[in-house]
């Protein structure tokens, strides 16, 4: 064996047993690695496919259920929005979705895994990162599935309930962007929540801020009556305005266009994870 | 009596029928007015506080099994059940307690706020009054044994919230938001989300027409029947965790 062989031998044998994080590496390398990392470990954790399984399972049966229940004998329709309504699920499956994040990073704090993860990858806020990248990628995944079956069940459930208008398709341009809104709405809801649960660091007190978050401003939107200040609480709520996106009917009545809404509730997500990212440069883990 | 949704007067003979809301009938909540409830002053409020302790009463429990401090608890008092009851007892006592004292703060200061607002304020008793505080104080407490009970079932914190939020307050806001009439008056009814009945201040009157619908603050069921249903998915799930609390190892 030559001496220039061994020696390089020598080196990797070396490189190996440093710690990976000492070995310089590219920054296209190192976000792969860190995308790989945590697609393994949401991947593996235990629960994950059930959760995914339930907000596809859990938005469809909602929805479809709201569809079965309309029932609209007055000719010209009841005012209802039949893209809006086979997506209702969206309400539940939001909540699956949060869970999914939530845990993503709040999982690791429990355990106290999260200083391994931080001592094999010292540039938090690209771990940060790559578990947005992950789980905004899985829900956009099971929400597609899950919206594009509430729409394909409400159009063998809606004809004969007596609604206005033409019947639902994927095929219709706005009940398309409706659908893949709702998608989009969701994953937007798993960043978010990702973001709340990196800054509080608790499961449980993170995804009662989120649904929180969620659920009380249309509460509040529904008891205030004065004009201005309703309109202003609908365009800045996070799910009131991100739910836009499913209207389709009586569009111009609504305070935001729906991709004006989504856009405000991808601010919201946006605000929580610079949130969560500047907790995690500044706390220790 | 008129048929429902007839306004206007009729002459039959010597008599008048009169139907429609105005002076000579009751004021109500509802789509036409200004007037508003008495708890409209408290019912974002008391949902707030729903999710508070439903953190809270989930925390309770399965913050003992993240740590493994259940299996001291369990060792140093055997009998399971009695832990459950005692645990229920305390975060129901406790969680009572700070809602009566939230909503006894809040009732004046939000009806003062929507006085000044010029909303005029639909008049009730003492005792209707009454029975809205103890009412919402009750919905915030029983929440928390609900959340422990479910906590104990599932002993998943983030798991157990959002259980216990998707069975209260998300059932509560698509009644009044997405769903069809008939949809929103089965989820009142069945899900626990029928306790906010106890905050209806303001009766359904059948001489009076107007839109009794939940959005406007009529429920499907009676005050103490809809807070019953809350009671009962409570004891159902207090039963349950009993039960695997016994069966399962810690």
């Amino acid at each position: 064996m030559s001496r220039t062989l061994l020696a390089l031998r020598l080196r990797r044998a070396w490189t190996r047993l440093l710690p990976s994080s000492l070995v310089p590496r590219s920054s296209v390398q190192s976000a792969a690695r860190a995308f790989g990392a945590e697609w393994t470990k949401l991947r593996t954790a235990g629960g994950t496919g059930w959760l995914l399984l339930a907000v596809v399972v859990l938005t469809a049966a909602v929805g479809s259920a709201a569809a079965g229940s309309v029932t609209c004998h007055a000719a010209g329709g009841c005012g209802q929005d039949p893209a809006k309504l086979s997506l209702t699920g969206v309400y539940l499956g939001q909540a699956v979705a949060a869970i999914i994040a939530v845990l993503a990073i709040g999982g690791e704090y429990g355990t106290g895994m999260i200083r391994v993860t931080f001592a094999a990858m010292p540039r938090r806020v690209s771990v940060l990162a790559a578990k947005a990248a992950v789980v905004s990628g899985l829900v956009l995944a099971a929400g597609t599935v899950a919206s594009a079956g509430s729409v394909l069940a409400a159009q063998l459930i809606l004809p004969g309930h007596g609604l206005a208008g033409p019947p639902l398709s994927l095929g219709n341009g706005a009940d398309l962007r409706a659908a893949l809104g709702s998608a989009l709405y969701l994953a937007l809801i798993g960043l978010l929540a990702l973001g709340v649960a990196t800054a509080v660091r608790n499961s449980a007190a993170a995804i009662g801020i989120v649904l929180g978050l969620l659920f009380l401003f249309p509460l509040l939107t529904a008891t205030v009556s004065t004009g201005a200040w309703l309109r202003h609480l609908e365009q800045i709520a996070p799910m009131t305005a991100g739910l836009d996106i499913q209207a389709t009917a009586n569009i111009r009545a609504l305070p935001l266009t729906p991709w004006q809404g989504l856009g405000a509730l991808a601010a919201w997500a946006a605000g929580a994870l610079l949130l969560g990212g500047l907790a995690l440069r500044l706390r220790d883990a | 009596m008129a048929p429902p949704g007839w306004t206007g007067s009729r002459q039959a003979g010597a008599g008048f029928t009169v139907s429609g809301s105005g002076d000579i009938a009751p004021v109500v909540a509802g789509a036409m007015g200004a007037s508003k409830r008495i708890e409209e002053a408290i019912s974002v409020g008391s949902f707030a506080a729903v999710i508070a302790v439903g953190v809270l009463g989930a925390l309770f429990i399965t913050a003992e099994y993240r740590r493994g401090l259940i299996r001291v608890t369990l060792a140093a008092s055997p009998r399971r059940g009695r832990v459950l009851a005692a645990k229920a007892i305390v975060i129901g006592a406790v969680t009572f307690a700070a809602g009566i004292a939230g909503i006894a703060i809040a009732l004046p200061v939000g009806l003062a706020k929507l006085r000044s607002g010029g909303n005029p304020i639909l008049p009730v008793t003492a005792l209707t009054e009454l029975r809205v505080i103890a009412g919402a104080a009750a919905l915030i407490a029983v929440a928390a044994v609900l959340a422990l009970a479910i906590g104990a079932v599932l002993r998943r914190g983030a798991l157990t919230v959002t259980v216990v939020i998707a069975g209260i307050v998300l059932p509560y806001l698509l009644a009044i938001t997405a769903l069809p009439a008939d949809a929103a008056d089965w989820v009142l009814r069945t899900t626990p989300a029928a306790a906010i009945a106890a905050e209806q201040s303001i009766p359904a009157y059948p001489q009076v027409t107007a839109v009794y619908t939940p959005m406007y603050g009529y429920y499907p069921l009676a005050p103490w029947a809809g807070f019953a249903v809350l009671c009962a998915w409570t004891v159902a799930a207090l039963a349950l965790a009993a039960f695997l609390l016994h069966r399962r190892d810690a």
